[in-house]
């Protein structure tokens, strides 16, 4: 009896742990299913029509779908395919029709006319007209003027600078003014917004920047673009269906996959096996094996992006906002002097840098403009601060350094005890911060460290967080630039106008804001104005020149590298397949608008054999075969394991008393 | 078991659930580092992100006024919009949670079953063969990387069409349950295979250990005496004594459940807790990170409770 109770007990727990097991493995299960993907309302299904899919994998998150928040990379890569621009980037990366069919400006370039363009339809089917665009530019300048300014959409703001009215002056014409002649009012990267939709999100929402506030989070994303996204499962992957009606042109393909690795090995494994499609970042150590691989044609893109060893020559001025009023620049002094920098760039070995650090897959650095982007200049050989630690030395030591102690480091002068008291007499050494997760930033950062020691100038190597530790370091507003030289790099996602980087790297207007350097030039200054207000191409690429030249012999970036754009796609399957620019560019690039997309003209390669129109179906299968070979061996196990324990009961139930 | 013994691991329990909150709001306050910029982009002007700061509150004094409103939102369940993603971390966390409950949940399930199975068979006769062979192989699994584990496990399943990224095929809508539950399947089972792996010789060892203190006993003796099979002494007398420790050490292992994956969920893009807390903690993302951290903790008190009361159930001499 007593034995009859103990086992009743002993069951009844083991049936309650199993139980609770159960649980907990079929409820996230059940939520698993409950959040996979249903067909949203009005899209037709995966399985209608045998859908032509092609799947892009990336290693770039993307952060939102409001494009007034989204400010990661892979984000301007989804708003380049789901809207469109007022005027476009063409595939000679000139301006062309987007929104704007044409334009024309008052001789005296104060005034714009775009004329819209007719017939086009948002992805709701409304159509769009002028006063969309009026309204998206309105919606951001009246940003600024709402509430304490707080909710500006600052994202889009330099665009529209100088900008003072807009407006829609019938259903096909917008009228612009501004207040100074502007030369990038055709590059504005700003997304044209229905007005239907976006016209009752107040600022809190939208700037997503209100603590009570729900951030908008832009679901429906109407836009007008050759893709429309319909689907986003957060850090996994998002779903476009093809616009059909788009207004230059459908899309061949039906859908676009653009799903997220967070290791790049896997994703090359995917594009090798056939899962995906196309890789948008390749691994510089994988790009040889995927180059000799069959059926997979690599790519390596125009650089547009540029990598820099920085150097915080903040000069405090009246009016600038510093974080502690009493003090100057934390910086080194030195690091102020033009003839310091131009002695220091001599120590940088930017051949040896792309060869061991980006296996070769860069162009060694000059101008802050990239090969890439139009008007880019290049130094003369005699211009061009060659590699030599010697001569860094020597100039220097004209300067007045010497290496009073031997060590091999140089000593700056005794007698500046007033322009750099904490370092007067001592070794003259630098910090060198490196951003954290950037192995190919610490192989240079290394490189540079021992030349400088070969030159004579010690250096302080700190790997540091990119944000906020290192931008916080070269702001003046949070710290005072408590910085000395550092590794940082420019995305070039801005656009092909030059204005953007040149305006954004060393003009005094944006320290505290988009620079780095803390760099202060009234000449530099002066020729940006000009070059902003110049509306002659040819005037103003002269100006845009010398810019680059002075910046180049006397500013403070010694410019490490433009990174090729590394990506691979599976051409045994795919044909028709662009680059932007057309010449040598890069595929799936966030400078890439509506008729302009590398992906318009994409579609499968007949399959050899195949009769003429037949349709060729990539639809997603659920994990197909293998899903279901996992079900099934599961209860095969679980049935084999079951059938032996209830034998075991059978075999041992009569036995001696316990 | 006793009220007192209840009664008193519950007071326990909340008493250390208490003291997390406080932990919880000082550990990221104090951390170095600016919010406000990781929230907006660069190129802003430092008075709008002045005016930002003051209007998320972030320059008010830490204590009372920062803590006030912690303590006040937390009752009420709202722990905030996350940095990142602009959504409210509930439901992020929710969302995040179930996919690396049901990773770690089916490995360690697997690994538990075959790791006690095993570890029983080699005890029971140790030093034989099969035992030699056992801790070998359990200390070599428990040794190697996960990580790499993971890569091997790609190239040798992908080339089978096992898919190698996520939990859902992108894209897919499933006719019916059963295609869901498959395509998960797909899914799973590469990474869950790997953790199992990893997983198993933990469990295997430990109750080898167990086995063999156990069969050392009096009472094994008596039963042998008895004229009971060696197989029922080893099942009906040995493996519920040996399962004690075990018990403690599942307890233990599921209650950092959230974050036992974090690199296979990175090798594998596992949408689940433990790569969520890796980029919010690169990004400083507090609301999202003060969530998690107090999910974590009341789940490692919660599953040490429930052990403690399992124990309780299973070890009448621990009762009171």
């Amino acid at each position: 009896m007593a034995t009859l109770a103990h086992s009743r007990s002993r069951h009844g727990f083991i049936a309650a742990v199993a139980l609770a097991i159960a649980a907990i493995l079929v409820a996230p299960l059940g939520t698993a299913l409950a959040d996979s993907p249903s067909p949203t309302a009005g899209s037709p299904s995966a399985e209608a029509g045998g859908g032509i899919t092609l799947r892009i994998g990336t290693s770039q998150k993307w952060s939102s779908l409001n494009p007034f928040v989204a400010l990661l990379g892979a984000d301007y890569q989804i708003t380049s395919l789901n809207y469109d621009l007022l005027v476009e980037i063409g595939p000679d990366l000139n301006p062309a029709p987007g929104i704007a069919e044409s334009w024309t400006h008052s001789p005296d370039g104060l005034t714009w006319t775009f004329k819209i363009r007719q017939g086009a339809t948002w992805h709701d089917g409304q159509p769009i007209t002028a006063d969309d665009v009026a309204f998206t530019y309105n919606y951001i300048l009246d940003s600024f003027k709402y509430k304490d300014g707080s909710f500006g959409l600052s994202l889009f703001r330099d665009y529209l600078a100088g900008v003072t009215s807009v407006k829609a002056t019938d259903a096909q014409t917008v009228v612009l003014i501004t207040d100074k002649p502007s030369a990038t009012i055709l590059s504005a990267g700003v997304p044209i917004l229905p007005q239907h939709v976006w016209k009752d999100i107040s600022y809190e929402a939208a700037s997503g920047a209100s603590k009570d506030v729900k951030p908008f989070d832009n679901a429906s994303m109407i836009g007008s673009g050759p893709f429309h996204l319909v689907q986003e499962v957060k850090d996994q992957y998002v779903r476009f269906e093809a616009n059909k009606d788009f207004w230059g042109g459908a899309p061949k393909i039906d859908q676009l996959i653009v799903q997220y690795f967070p290791d790049p090995g896997p994703m090359v494994e995917a594009l090798k096996n056939g899962q995906i499609d196309m890789i948008d970042q390749v691994p510089t150590t994988e790009f040889a094996s995927l180059a000799n691989a069959p059926g997979i044609t690599t790519i390596k893109g125009a650089p547009v992006a540029m990598a820099e060893l920085g150097m915080n020559s903040w000069v405090p001025q009246p009016g600038q906002a510093r974080a502690h009023a009493n003090e100057g620049s934390l910086g080194n002094p030195w690091l102020t002097k033009v003839a310091v920098r131009q002695a220091l760039f001599h120590a940088v070995d930017k051949t040896a840098i792309v060869k061991t650090a980006l296996l070769g897959y860069a162009v060694p650095g000059d101008s802050i403009l990239s090969p890439g982007s139009p008007g880019y200049w290049s130094p003369s050989p005699q211009q061009a601060f060659d590699f030599d630690p010697a001569k860094t030395r020597s100039m220097l030591e004209t300067l007045g350094f010497q290496d009073t102690d031997g060590n091999g480091i140089l000593n700056v002068p005794v007698d500046a005890k007033a322009f750099d008291p904490k370092g007067a007499g001592k070794d003259f050494v630098l910090r060198l911060y490196i951003r954290k997760n950037q192995p190919q930033d610490l192989t240079a950062g290394e490189i540079i460290r021992d030349a400088f020691k070969q030159a004579g100038v010690g250096i302080d190597l700190q790997v540091v967080e990119e944000s906020p530790f290192l931008a916080n370091a070269t702001f003046p507003s949070a710290t005072n630039a408590d910085a000395d030289l550092y590794l940082w790099g420019w995305t070039g996602a801005f656009g092909p106008d030059p204005d953007f980087t040149l305006g954004r790297v060393a003009e005094t207007s944006q320290i505290s804001a988009w620079q780095d350097a803390n760099y202060s030039n009234p000449e530099y200054d002066a020729l940006y104005a000009q070059q902003h207000a110049q509306l002659d191409p040819t005037q103003r690429a002269v100006t845009v020149q010398k810019m680059q030249e002075l910046f180049y012999t006397e500013g403070s970036y010694a410019v490490l590298w433009y990174p090729y754009r590394l990506q691979a796609y599976r051409s045994d399957r795919w044909q028709g397949i662009k680059t932007l620019p057309a010449d040598g560019g890069a595929v799936f690039t966030s400078l890439a608008y509506g008729p302009y997309d590398t992906l318009l003209a994409a579609e499968l390669k007949p399959a050899p054999g195949a009769s003429a129109g037949a349709t060729q179906s990539t639809a997603p299968t659920g994990g197909g075969g293998a899903g279901t070979i996992v079900l099934v061996g599961l209860l095969i196990v679980v049935g084999v394991v079951a059938g032996a324990a209830i034998l075991y009961r059978r075999r041992s139930r009569p036995e001696l008393g316990d | 078991m006793s009220r007192g013994y209840l009664i008193g691991k519950l007071l326990h329990a909340l008493v250390t659930i208490s003291a997390i909150l406080v932990l919880n709001f000082a550990l990221f306050r104090i951390l170095p580092g600016d919010p406000v910029r990781t929230l907006l982009p660069r190129g802003i002007p430092a008075a709008q992100v002045a005016a930002t700061r003051t209007r998320l509150g972030l320059d008010e004094p830490l204590f009372p006024n920062q803590f006030v409103s912690y303590v006040s939102a937390t009752a009420t369940g709202d722990f905030g919009y996350s940095f990142q993603y602009r959504i409210p971390v509930t439901d992020l966390l929710a969302q995040r949670a179930g996919p690396t409950v049901l990773l770690v949940g089916s490995a360690s399930l697997l690994a538990i079953v075959i790791g006690i199975f095993i570890g029983t068979l080699a005890g029971a006769r140790p030093g034989r063969w099969f035992d030699n062979v056992t801790v070998g192989a359990s200390l070599v699994l428990y040794a190697l990387p996960v990580f790499w584990l993971g890569m091997i496990a790609i190239m040798i399943f992908g080339q089978f069409g096992f898919p190698v990224d996520g939990m859902l095929t992108p894209g897919f809508t499933a006719p019916d349950a059963l295609a869901g539950l498959g395509d998960i399947a797909a899914h799973l089972f590469m990474p869950a295979l790997v953790l199992a792996l990893a997983l198993v010789g933990q469990y295997a060892l430990f109750m080898r250990t167990a086995v063999v203190d156990v069969m050392a006993e009096d009472y094994i003796e008596t039963a042998r005496a008895k004229g009971l099979r060696e197989e029922q002494v080893v099942v009906r007398h040995a493996v519920p004594n040996a399962l004690l420790p075990t018990v403690t050490l599942i307890g233990i292992n599921l209650g950092v459940i959230f974050t036992g994956a974090i690199t296979l969920e990175d090798v594998f893009g596992w949408p689940g807790l433990g790569s969520l807390i890796v980029s919010s903690v690169a990004s400083r993302d507090y609301p999202v990170l003060e969530g998690a951290f107090l999910l974590i903790a009341v789940t490692v008190v919660a599953a040490n409770l429930a052990a403690d009361l399992v124990y309780g159930l299973l070890d009448p001499r621990v009762r009171g």
